[in-house]
């Protein structure tokens, strides 16, 4: 009975050595430890985004280098022979379209966490219950005053600060289901959580907690292929709600991209 | 004061009935009595009719934030009984292995914290969720001893070797071995599969196992119903009765230990 894999022991062993390990968490647990650590971090992003200059110079550098190994091929089809030829010129500037357009194309890729069994959390907004897995779920605050901002979608409830955090905060109703979203409905509507998702600074509404349940991969119907709907993970099969593609969810929300619009 | 852990990884074995049983027993002796829901699904919580996740502040928070003794029973909810109170859950809780991970030493926050509550309270008793990780290891570190209830049912015996597997590995990382009780619950005499793993049980685990057993009663489902303890409910019922018998044993034992 005491037999055990001497792999998956020393991996427990070293996750049970880590959070029993006192030293390393002091420092993290004091606010001023936690500020010291946000400034660390922010240096780390600085030295991050340098480096992503750097990177997108040097990427700039590589795709005038090729074009320009193109331009040396000899041309022949007519229809690339000038559009070559301008590039050649435009290449050195450090906007380039052709980036852009690479970043908009819409890979889904295949969550670690569909690999085995993974715990979700639903909840509901105005009847319609909605999942999110519980790896890419941020944390869960209760709905405080939020400040509006001006000129943004009806779908932006406003800026809510918890912790000298602020959290963006969506009114998943109006994002999710506009179209219903009539007078009596949004009077009905009792909000009283946030769902924070994965480490942005985007909140979901919700009005209920519903519960978290452990769904195996094919409890849902998973939607892989790119749809109108990129913030869909998928189906959960029994419940017949929606599973949260967090990542792409995210990535709408910060174009300020509603449900419509993508 | 002495803090009780009930934990299994398997789910539906009866932990949140043996701590509430217990603490409800603990309560009716005189002591003054902590229950501690670290479940998630805050059944512990829900069985007081509180309702947690409109509480401001819960166990949850003493994982997010640095706690002071006075914000630590700032959190606490008196219950019906004069000296039982709980430190409820919330189901942000769920979130926590997320967002610590394995982040060093918060395998520790409960320890520390029911070390500042050391003049409070008598006793303390835990309530576990099913899964492995970070509130099950803080549980776990914080306690004196561990009551590991277990179905008397032949699939329980595998979710009870994975515990066991658990207890052996973090005791490598303990000052002191786990001092942990095996506690056959939901017995029915009347089937051979509870008979089987009972005796399955003790082959294996000898004197690990408590030499009793609880019996499945339906006092335990109408108490929760009724938000009352046990032992409130259905004094003379053979599930108190089972569980009193168990306190005995644990009192004995840990007057014999200490």
């Amino acid at each position: 009975m005491t037999k055990s894999l001497p792999a998956s022991k020393k991996l427990m062993q070293n996750y049970l050595s880590e959070l029993l390990t006192e030293e390393a968490v002091d420092p993290q647990l004091t606010p001023q430890g936690e500020t010291k650590e946000k400034q660390e971090l922010e240096k780390l992003l600085q030295k991050v985004n340098v480096t992503e200059h750097h990177d997108e110079k040097a990427a700039d550098v590589i795709v005038s280098r090729k074009s320009l190994q193109k331009t040396t091929e000899p041309v022949t089809s007519k229809q690339t022979t000038s559009k070559i030829t301008t590039k050649q010129t435009e290449v050195v500037e450090p906007k380039l379209e052709t980036r852009k357009s690479q970043g908009e194309i819409l890979v889904k890729v295949e969550k670690d966490y569909r690999k085995s069994s993974f715990q979700a959390m639903f909840f509901d907004v105005a009847g319609l219950v909605i999942a999110v897995p519980l790896v890419e779920l941020g944390g869960i605050h209760n709905v405080d005053s939020t400040t509006s901002l001006l000129g943004k979608p009806p779908w932006f409830k406003g800026v809510m600060v918890h912790r000298e955090d602020n959290i963006n905060v969506v009114d998943t109703a109006q994002w999710v289901m506009p179209e219903k979203c009539n007078d009596s409905l949004m009077e009905a509507l009792d909000y009283q959580y946030v769902i924070m998702l994965s480490d942005s600074s985007w909140g979901l509404m919700a009005e209920h907690l519903v519960d978290t349940v452990t769904l195996e991969p094919e409890d849902v119907k998973w939607l892989d292929t790119p749809s109108k709907r990129p913030w869909l993970a998928g189906l959960v099969k029994e419940r017949m709600c929606a599973l949260l593609d967090v990542e792409q969810l995210i990535r709408l929300l910060n174009d300020g991209m509603s449900i419509e619009q993508n | 004061m002495v803090v009780w852990t009930v934990a299994n990884q398997k789910g539906g074995v009866g932990k949140t009935t043996t701590t509430i049983s217990l603490g409800g027993l603990l309560a009716e002796q005189g002591f003054r009595v902590l229950l501690v829901d670290t479940d998630p699904h805050a059944s512990l919580s829900y069985y007081f009719g509180i309702e947690s996740e409109d509480l401001e502040l819960s166990v949850y928070n003493l994982f997010v934030e640095v706690s002071t003794k006075e914000q630590i029973l700032q959190s606490l909810c008196p219950t019906q009984y004069e000296n039982i109170d709980i430190l409820p859950a919330t189901m942000g809780l769920a979130t926590l292995d997320r967002s610590l991970g394995s982040k060093g030493g918060m395998g520790l926050v409960l320890k520390k914290a029911m070390n500042l509550l050391v003049d409070e309270y008598d006793y303390v008793v835990m309530d576990c969720p099913p899964v492995l990780g970070v509130l099950m290891v803080n549980a776990l570190a914080a306690s004196d001893r561990i009551i590991v209830p277990m179905q008397t049912e032949f699939l329980a015996l595998k979710g009870l070797d994975r515990m066991m597997k658990t207890m052996e590995i973090m005791q490598t990382e303990q000052e002191k071995p786990f001092n942990y009780t095996i506690v056959p619950t939901m017995f029915d005499k009347r089937t051979k599969a509870s008979l089987l793993t009972y005796r399955k049980l003790q082959d294996l685990y000898s004197d690990k196992v408590w030499p009793g057993v609880v019996p499945v009663d339906t006092n335990f489902r109408n108490a929760s119903e009724a938000s009352k303890v046990p032992s409130d409910y259905a004094a003379s019922s053979r599930g108190v009765f089972a569980y009193k018998r168990l306190l005995e044993f644990l009192q004995e034992t840990q007057v014999k230990s200490k």
